[in-house]
């Protein structure tokens, strides 16, 4: 029986392979060294082929060189908590001073993140060798191993709601703001936004049929009001007052402490309350995220909400037929539309004939676009593209998809 | 001996660089009330003996120069303040600072501090230090023909305002001694060095008993037992290119030009012009700065802020000409 403990770097790694370094010890009855290294390629998202080279002496075959085909294949997909689970079989040779030495090694290898850091992993790997004698030899390899590829997100825990502070009262008709304080500005967002003192606010109001406005004033916390008339206009008092400003994009519902709030057309919450803790959420274009946010007295403080992301939703080759997983994945962005819309793009890798391949990138944006339909979007929401732009890249997982790209970016 | 020299005039108040050429008779020499002999006896130095290069020489004063006060002018956090034979105490906006008080900022927290004042000229050394910094102070001086301040830096980094009128700001720290007569300067305590940017006036290092100047626009190191490093040209800032000079700041969002060799930048938010009141500095290594949140006092007019180079060898350029940002929201 051999048993051999080895440490192995990988110096690159790609979404298409790596190529790694490695050494060990042999330690059984009369002991063994050796040293190598291989190169992989990922033929698909589950599978890699690795060609290994090692050197060394190992008791029971002398000398030699091993060559060794192996495949991998991945039974789960990778996780963010525990990493990956690989079974590993190969088929090769040893030429050794005695001659023929191993033929075969079947086994597993896990690969879990290594603890405080987002690109290295510790790879724990087991085996088990055959030889032209039938006798079994258990390897064991355990390194660090450099993963260039990032690690899904953390989830954020959903923040516990805050009591509610906004107040919009419904607004009679007529055409100014009534108030009793003297101080006050309002805020004209899109297409005007501009802050301006009430007598100047009341004049523009009664050239427009229905305005939302935001009002402020000193010691008050902001109050937002769609006007179509003489509004009696409350101010709360609030003896220091925060501001808070957060860049959100267009098309994203904002709540601030659980209220609907109005963000001007460029995608900019201003507002003025009490210092405290605040939770602003921001759903739309595909993406929901809490901002837990600590509002400091006579302090301004800025905060912005994630970009949009674009969603690349993979097919097999030669197919337009969406997985259950990039059909839940569509779901969840569906989900959280918001006000915006999304754009569905099809795309298509060049092997084969390019009409063809084009028909096929438009059959996967209409799958793409008929997903988000299923899962609620108006159908008047959904741009889709069907004449594919040729893409310049070699990333299968970019050239077999449906591209969804909401339209709310904020910059 | 230096260093006994140095502990025995812990709470004196003026003093003087010995730089490369100086003898006690020459810095007697422009002194009306005081001569060469008066400065052997305090420093204990022999007839006719000459200090050294580097050498902290304490100058006689009379009744008259009556002790200076330092205050706080500016702070943005917290910090502590440590009075001779006295436990420390939370940092105060106006706080008087006596020679041999210490004072120390905390985590990002930044002070405004003003050190030997002329009444007669207006004058005034002011110091600004940056967040984690501490400094003591040596001692503060004001005579007929000059003021001085002398500070020892503990750790961090501060930086002396550009001085209207001549006013001699010594800098000690382990490492040697950085010495200007006009201000404009930082100093910053390394792991193993104290770096000196000259940014707006020259100013003088000393180690190991050699000196070396430091015109405008380059930057000097020294170590603790050693000569100054050669000098380095600080580089050029970065041009401003958003938010608009003046708009009011709605998207958190800043943009400069690149520099040619600059490893990073410093930007620094201040709600005063002339950036004696900071209230954020932070350290980024692209061309832009988009951060997650951004947290500002509210200004009685309104902030500005500016950006400087950072070298390979961590030397911090001159910054570029502030820049006003304005309340997103009205605050009257």
């Amino acid at each position: 029986m051999l048993a051999l403990l080895a440490i192995s770097t990988v110096l690159a790694a790609t979404p298409h392979g790596d190529l790694h370094v490695g050494s060990g010890v042999g330690a059984d009855g009369s002991g063994g060294v050796s040293a190598g290294g291989s190169v992989g390629v990922r033929v698909h998202p589950r599978v890699r082929i690795d060609l290994r080279g090692d050197a060394g002496l190992l008791p029971q075959y002398g000398a030699g060189v091993l060559l060794r085909p192996e495949i991998r294949y991945s039974p789960t997909e990778p996780r963010a908590d525990w990493g990956r689970f690989d079974l590993v079989g190969g088929l090769g040779g040893r030429a050794t001073t005695t001659g023929l030495g191993e033929v075969g090694f079947l086994g597993g290898a896990l690969q879990v993140p290594f603890p405080g850091s987002r690109s290295w992993d510790l790879r724990v790997e087991g085996g088990y060798l055959f030889d032209h004698t039938g006798l079994g030899a258990a390897t064991l390899s355990l390194g660090p191993v450099f993963d260039v590829r990032r690690r899904a997100p953390e989830v954020l825990p959903e923040p516990e709601p805050e009591p509610v502070i906004a107040v919009v009262p419904d607004p009679p008709p007529g055409s100014s703001i009534v108030t009793d304080l003297t101080d006050v500005e309002v805020w004209f967002p899109h297409p005007i936004c501009r802050w301006m003192p009430l007598d100047q606010a009341n004049e523009l109001l009664a050239t427009m049929d229905e305005a939302d406005v935001q009002a402020v004033a000193p010691g008050h916390r902001s109050a937002w009001l769609n006007v179509r008339g003489a509004t009696p206009l409350e101010l709360q008092a609030v003896s220091k007052v925060g501001s808070l400003v957060v860049v959100t994009a267009l098309g994203d519902q904002v709540e601030f402490n659980g209220h609907t709030v109005s963000v001007n057309e460029d995608g900019v919450l201003l507002l003025a309350t009490e210092p405290g803790s605040v939770v602003v959420d921001i759903v739309g274009n595909g993406r929901r995220q809490s901002l837990d946010l600590i509002v400091a007295p006579e302090m301004t403080t800025w905060a912005r909400a994630s970009e949009p992301q674009t969603l690349h939703v993979t097919f097999p080759a030669d197919s337009a037929v969406l997985s259950s997983r990039g059909r839940q994945r569509i779901r969840e962005i569906a989900e959280a539309i918001g006000d915006a819309r999304f754009k569905v793009e099809g795309s298509y890798s060049p092997e084969g004939n390019e009409e063809e391949n084009r028909a096929l990138a438009a059959d996967r944006a209409r799958a793409g676009q008929q997903a988000l339909i299923e899962a609620g979007v108006p159908e008047e929401r959904v741009e889709v593209i069907l004449e594919p732009k040729k893409i310049e890249s070699t990333d299968w997982r970019v050239l077999r998809a449906a591209v969804i790209t909401p339209s709310g970016l904020s910059q | 001996m230096m260093v006994l020299t140095l502990l025995s005039l812990a709470f004196a108040n003026d003093f003087r660089v010995v730089g490369e050429g100086d003898t006690v008779e020459s810095i007697a020499e422009p002194m009306a009330d005081v001569d060469a002999a008066m400065i052997r006896a305090l420093n204990k130095l022999e007839d006719g003996e000459q200090p050294i290069i580097g050498m902290l020489l304490q100058l006689p004063e009379l009744d008259e120069h009556a002790h200076q006060t330092g205050y706080v002018i500016a702070l943005t956090g917290t910090g502590t303040l440590t009075e001779p034979s006295a436990a420390a105490s939370p940092l105060a906006l106006g706080a008087e600072l006596p020679a041999g008080s210490t004072v120390c900022t905390g985590t990002g927290s930044f002070a405004t501090i003003r050190l030997a004042a002329d009444g007669a000229t207006g004058g005034h050394d002011d110091v600004s230090l940056l967040d984690d910094t501490c400094v003591s102070i040596r001692g503060l001086s004001t005579r007929p023909t000059s003021r001085s301040t002398t500070l020892d830096l503990g750790q961090g980094s501060l930086s002396v305002r550009a001085a209207e009128s001549l006013g001699r700001m010594n800098i000690v720290t382990r490492d040697g001694i950085t010495t200007g007569e006009l201000g404009g300067f930082r100093v910053t305590l390394e792991e193993e060095a104290s770096r000196t940017e000259a940014l707006y006036a020259p100013v003088a290092i000393l180690g190991a008993q050699t000196e070396r100047e430091v015109p405008a626009g380059f930057g000097g190191r020294v170590s603790k037992g050693e000569k100054p490093t050669e000098l380095t040209p600080l580089l050029p800032p970065g041009k401003p290119i958003r938010p608009a000079n003046g708009s009011p700041l709605r998207r958190h969002d800043f943009a400069w030009t690149a520099v040619d060799r600059a490893l990073g930048f410093r930007i620094e938010f201040s709600t005063a012009p002339d950036f004696s009141e900071l209230v954020v500095v932070e350290e980024i290594g692209a061309v832009s700065w988009k951060p997650d949140f951004l947290a500002l006092p509210q200004p009685a007019r309104a902030w500005w802020w500016r950006i400087s180079s950072i070298d390979r060898l961590g030397y911090v350029g001159i910054p570029s000409d502030e820049q006003q940002i304005n309340e997103p929201l009205p605050t009257h």
